[in-house]
């Protein structure tokens, strides 16, 4: 089971912050799964995601079994 | 000693400041930078700041941060405080202090702590407003 974790306005916007689910194949799909909304916002550079707690810029990047997949809005910190 | 992390109370700033500099005697100067929530926005009244981080990104980044500033300035040691979850108006939210034997390395550092976290770490602000409602603070 991946896990998806979503941060920020992100995940005010979808209305969730984490879910598990059965899934294998590369993280645009994945992100496509979800929203098809969600793959515009990285490809506008809004968005950025996480694969086992690094950022990740490749969505062709295959995710399976226990990784963790983040989807992170901008930094805001400070 | 100084100390990286997330914080979910208040920060004692003075507590830091004993805590890094006890022992160290060849400590010249100190520069603290405190980020304090404000109360003006252009868009409202802000009562609050809320924060969300992910953890395991957001801890390990400021500690990444704060051994870079200690190498890259010659520090003799700092402190990286951020806080999350709800920080009322004028409150300290993020906690640089940085000592060293002459001032001008503690100023530099310090300075780009403050940059580093807004760059790199996993941290989101979103303001809440005293007459109702929030917003997202997006950046970059």
């Amino acid at each position: 089971m991946v896990r998806m974790r979503l941060y920020g306005w992100i995940a005010e916007r979808f209305g969730w912050r984490e879910r598990s689910l059965e899934f294998e194949g590369t993280i645009e799909d994945l992100l496509r799964s979800l929203n098809i909304e969600l793959v515009e916002l990285v490809s506008r550079g809004r968005v950025m995601v996480a694969v086992n707690h690094s950022l990740e810029r490749d969505l062709g990047r295959r995710v399976s079994g226990d990784d963790i997949i983040a989807v992170l809005p901008t930094f805001s910190g400070g | 000693m100084g100390r990286s992390g997330i914080v979910e109370g208040p920060i004692d700033e003075e507590s830091e400041i004993r805590s890094l500099v006890k022992g160290k005697t060849e400590i010249g100067a100190i520069v603290t930078f405190r980020g304090v929530i404000r109360e003006t926005s252009p868009h409202g009244r802000v009562k609050m700041l809320y924060y969300d981080f992910y953890p395991e990104m957001a801890g390990r980044v400021l500690e990444e941060i704060r051994t870079e500033a200690i190498e890259r300035f010659g520090l003799v040691d700092a402190t990286l405080l951020h806080r999350v979850g709800e920080v009322p108006v004028g409150e300290t939210a993020l906690l640089v202090i940085t000592a060293s034997e002459h001032r001008e390395a503690a100023f530099q550092a310090a300075g780009w702590m403050v940059d580093e976290v807004k760059r790199s770490a996993a941290i989101w602000k979103k303001e809440v407003f005293a007459e109702g409602g929030e917003r997202w603070v997006e950046e970059g």
